[in-house]
């Protein structure tokens, strides 16, 4: 249980604290690990989904081109 | 801090062995500078990202080719081609690029490149803090200019939340005369 200093009003309140909370439990990446991980892991299937194997960087430039990314 | 480098206790993130696996490569060819949220997000801030931002000093047309075969013969694919003459137009025009692994998109490197004429970018790429997370280890810019770039320059909500993180997490090791000079920098590039 985190013990709180002050009481958080905004969102720069709460990075505040857990950056101060980080400091001194550094079991926190762990969740940190599972958020990213999974982000990669929804992002490769999405895309495969969307793109296929064979074409996909065909595809891909198509759809970046499209969205004037490229 | 070990001697001049940050260790950051923690296992490492697909998103770390994604950067790991690109700089072994990178680093081969030339010096590079990991810049912006990857920073904070390598420390701990919690938020998404899609791209890694990595300075890069214009390659010259021979010395890119060796680059680009080397990653493609590893696996990464750039998004503005798959030929020299098709990338390097935007290498030569200070155009960024990105890459990611064949048949991903995300996460992705985009390699901004840079010279002396972009002096805040300049200062940065030559004035590297090496930081160390198990056996990654990478060079990021001074935590004072990341802070003071973000807050001064970027500006963005997740720019000035990314600064807020820098600032309370390094607090112990952070320098008001680095600040001093890093302010300098950062705002005759602004105002020059």
């Amino acid at each position: 249980m985190v013990k709180l200093k002050f009481i958080p009003k905004t969102d720069l309140d709460y990075i505040k604290i857990y950056a101060e909370e980080l400091g001194q439990n550094n079991k926190l990446f762990s969740d940190q690990k599972m958020l990213i991980d999974s982000q990669i892991k929804s992002s490769t299937l999405l895309f495969f989904r969307m793109f296929g194997t064979k074409n996909f960087k065909k595809n891909a430039r198509k759809y970046l081109k499209e969205r004037k990314l490229i | 801090m070990k001697e001049d480098t940050i260790i950051v206790n923690r296992e490492l993130t697909d998103l770390d062995l994604f950067v790991k696996d690109f700089l072994e490569i990178l680093k081969k060819h030339c010096d590079y500078l990991i810049v912006s949220g990857f920073v904070s997000i390598s420390t701990g801030r919690i938020r998404g990202t899609e791209d890694i931002d990595v300075l890069v000093e214009v390659l010259p047309n021979e010395l890119f080719k060796k680059l680009l075969l080397d990653l493609k013969n590893k696996g990464f694919w750039c998004y503005q081609g798959d030929e020299l003459e098709a990338i390097y137009p935007y290498v030569k025009n200070m155009q960024n690029i990105r890459f990611a692994r064949e048949g991903q998109m995300f996460p992705n490197m985009e390699v901004i490149f840079i010279n002396q004429n972009k002096k805040a970018k300049y200062y940065e790429f030559t004035h590297p803090q090496k930081i160390k997370i198990k056996d990654l280890e990478f060079k990021i810019p001074p935590l004072e200019f990341e802070i003071l770039y973000k807050e001064i320059i970027l500006t963005g909500k997740k720019d000035i939340e990314d600064a807020r993180h820098l600032r309370v997490f390094f607090k112990d090791i952070l320098k008001e005369s680095k600040f001093k000079e890093c302010k300098k920098v950062i705002l005759e590039d602004k105002d020059g």
